[in-house]
């Protein structure tokens, strides 16, 4: 049997389970039939066996973290945003939250009455159709690879956002993924919306403190910037375990709108990502910024392939990577100038910090223009700690590995020095582990 | 560790030095007493820097003859942080900038260490606005920045011996006002410091008990402030003639 029939036969089964309009069946079948047609990312593992994969995918799961397994930094971030106790253990559910000291259900009001749509992917999908099906895997397209059509036929969990026109959220939203079976699927997919005028900050923490119940996690996200709006996106991730992390990820920017993304991603063992963002409208605007850290015998591919369709357009992309031990990296940093795209400016910039001699880095910067018109301009940098930097700092006192995490640290901070305090705290806290395990 | 000297302060003995291949310190004597405050001073290329990173203990200057005494005890082998924690602190020529460390995070980590003043009352001792707090260390400092920064980081150390090379070259006359000012304090402290200088211009504020003078790394001659009138008039050959 084609793999292609046997992600049929489980995409059914999904989409029957989750009470799905026929459209979005649909939509998951020609994803099925794409499977056998499409390429494989560099990044699927030799042996992935897609029926073993299918079958987890449909089936359902609970998780809860065992006593003792949360770290007390986790739980902090947690109190501060006001998750109680007792649901920090078992939470079942997405947890939504503003800055740092009112309770999450006030806020889930607070947005509600704005008439910001904040709900479970699966029911977006049965209930928001006017907004979702014309969206679904525009932005995330289905025949870009294998594991990005698979993402499309399996599909299951994750979050919805719609902010209204012209609403402006003043405070970041939350989406505090604590161990819960429709956020941590295999297949979760996240949609945001922000329509025109609009202004939302989405922070996704999927800092998963127990390791995830999976071997292969291959989430999706689509973002929307419409018109004039303004969508600023900080994801988090860290897995922990032997976890192959390969999400599917796109997104569509419109005239005069401005998309802010930032990804954090820490742990797991096999890490494929490659975002495609399209800046389809005049004078869209991308500011794309990347940190991963790798560790042990992790391999990462990683990159964004952007796009600049729009007259005026402009990106701005940084990579930032920090390598121990035996990691592997590939960068492709792709930037395409579209023929009707004049006036446009775009510069990649790929910094890897390499701390181990066996760690190997490749930086591969691909700038396309189809326009004479266009400015671009990419910027990379493969090395170690200067070791001035570590001197100046040991002849304070600082023994070596402080003035290595000092550094480290410091090599990070500009990309994420924006995010609300206790984030910046947790990722600090995460490379502290990190550095000190290798 | 057995105690080689009573002196209370930095002792260096017949110091030879190589960086790669070439030998630039040949046989460096010269003794600072905690609490005093003396001058190292010779043309380019005497070695001065050479001296003060040897000190520092930085990794590609090799001692290969002679030792360094802190309160009597040898700290030729000891690791750069060991120096510092043992009271050693030296204000870097070209203090390097640190991208991402800001300047608030590193005075907790030394107030941590060593206990010192506050960070707002060191910045306000070297006449640096509170705002710099917020910044990277060194990233975008103008040169009279970089040093008053250094000096209020290495009074964070509440240190016994200071090295300074040359805090005088680069910046402003009210930033060089400032770093002698910071001279006192350490002083006061009860620090011996040495200042490396080529310009000279610090010690029209402050004034050494003992002034070196440095030629083809060996110190020619070791005496009072009035040294320096006669390299003014005469240049640094003529404290030899």
């Amino acid at each position: 049997m084609s793999a292609s029939r046997i992600i049929k036969y489980y995409a059914e089964e999904i989409s029957r389970k989750l009470k799905e309009p026929e459209w979005a069946l649909r939509l998951r079948l020609k994803a099925a039939e794409a499977y056998d047609k499409v390429p494989a990312p560099p990044w699927m593992p030799e042996d992935f066996d897609v029926e073993a994969f299918a079958t987890k995918a449909a089936e359902e799961e609970y998780v809860r973290p065992g006593e003792g397994e949360i770290p007390e930094w986790y739980k902090a971030i947690l109190d501060k945003i006001g998750v109680p106790d007792v649901e920090q253990s078992a939470l079942a559910g997405v947890t939504i939250t503003v800055n740092e000291n009112v309770v999450y259900e006030a806020q889930r009001r607070d947005l509600l009455r704005k008439g910001v749509i904040l709900k479970s992917m699966d029911e977006a999908v049965r209930e928001h159709q006017d907004l979702v099906k014309d969206r679904l895997h525009t932005a995330q397209r289905i025949d870009v690879h294998k594991f990005a059509a698979l993402h499309a036929a399996l599909r299951r969990g994750g979050t919805f956002m719609y902010v209204p026109p012209k609403v402006r959220v003043p405070f970041p939203v939350q989406a505090f993924f604590v161990i819960t079976k429709e956020q941590l699927a295999q297949t979760e997919h996240t949609m945001i919306i922000a329509d025109e005028g609009s202004y939302v900050h989405f922070i996704e923490g999927c800092i998963v403190p127990i390791p995830a119940p999976f071997s292969l996690h291959l989430g999706g996200s689509e973002f929307f910037a419409e018109k004039k709006a303004r969508l600023r996106i900080s994801s988090l991730q860290d897995w922990i375990g032997e976890v192959t992390h390969v999400p599917v990820k796109g997104a569509i920017v419109k005239d005069g709108a401005t998309l802010e993304e930032l990804g954090v991603t820490f742990g797991g063992t096999r890490i494929g990502m490659r975002p495609t963002i399209r800046l389809v409208g005049k004078s869209s605007k991308l500011s794309f910024n990347s940190v991963t850290m790798l560790k042990n015998k992790m391999k990462s591919w990683s990159g964004a392939r952007v796009i600049l369709e729009g007259e005026g357009s402009s990106a701005s992309i940084t990579n930032r990577s920090v390598m121990l031990d035996e990691s592997f990296e590939e960068f492709l940093g792709e930037v395409v100038v579209e023929r009707e795209a004049r006036g446009v400016k775009a510069h990649q910039a790929c910094n890897t910090l390499l701390l181990s001699d066996k760690a190997v880095n490749t930086t591969i910067p691909k700038l396309v223009s189809k326009t004479s018109d266009a400015e671009l301009a990419h910027e990379g940098t493969v090395g170690k700690l200067g070791e001035e930097q570590l001197f100046y700092l040991r002849s304070m006192g600082f023994a070596e590995h402080e003035a290595v995490q000092m550094l480290t640290l410091g090599f990070i901070d500009p990309l994420i020095q924006d995010l609300p305090s206790d984030y910046v705290r947790a990722i600090r806290e995460i490379v502290k582990m990190t550095l000190h395990s290798a | 560790m057995n105690r080689m000297s009573d002196v209370e302060g930095l002792e260096v003995i017949d110091l030879w030095v190589k960086v790669g291949d070439k030998l630039i310190l040949k046989g460096v004597n010269l003794k600072l007493p905690k609490g005093e405050f003396h001058a190292l001073v010779g043309p380019n290329g005497a070695g001065k820097s050479t001296l003060a990173m040897t000190i520092a203990g930085h990794p590609a200057y090799k001692v290969v003859r002679g030792d360094i005494l802190l309160d009597g005890e040898s700290i030729k082998d000891l690791d750069p942080e060991e120096r510092a924690k043992r009271g050693l602190a030296v204000l870097f020529q070209h203090p390097p900038e640190l991208e991402g460390v800001r300047v608030a995070e590193l005075f907790e980590k030394l107030r941590e260490m060593y206990g010192g003043e506050k960070l707002e009352d060191l910045l306000k001792l070297v006449g640096l606005p509170g705002d710099i707090a917020f910044r990277y260390v060194n990233v975008g400092f103008s040169g009279g920045e970089r040093k008053r920064f250094d000096l209020a980081r290495i009074i964070a150390m509440k240190p016994k011996i200071v090295i300074m090379d040359e805090p005088d070259s680069g910046v402003d006359m009210e930033s060089v006002k400032r770093i002698a000012e910071g001279i006192k304090k350490l002083l006061d402290m009860g620090a011996g410091v040495l200042v490396i200088t080529h310009y000279r211009n610090i010690l029209k504020y402050i004034t050494p008990k003992m002034v070196h003078v440095m030629i083809d790394g060996r110190i020619v001659k070791s005496g009072g402030p009035e040294l320096l009138e006669i390299i003014e008039a005469k240049g640094f050959s003529g404290v030899v003639a």
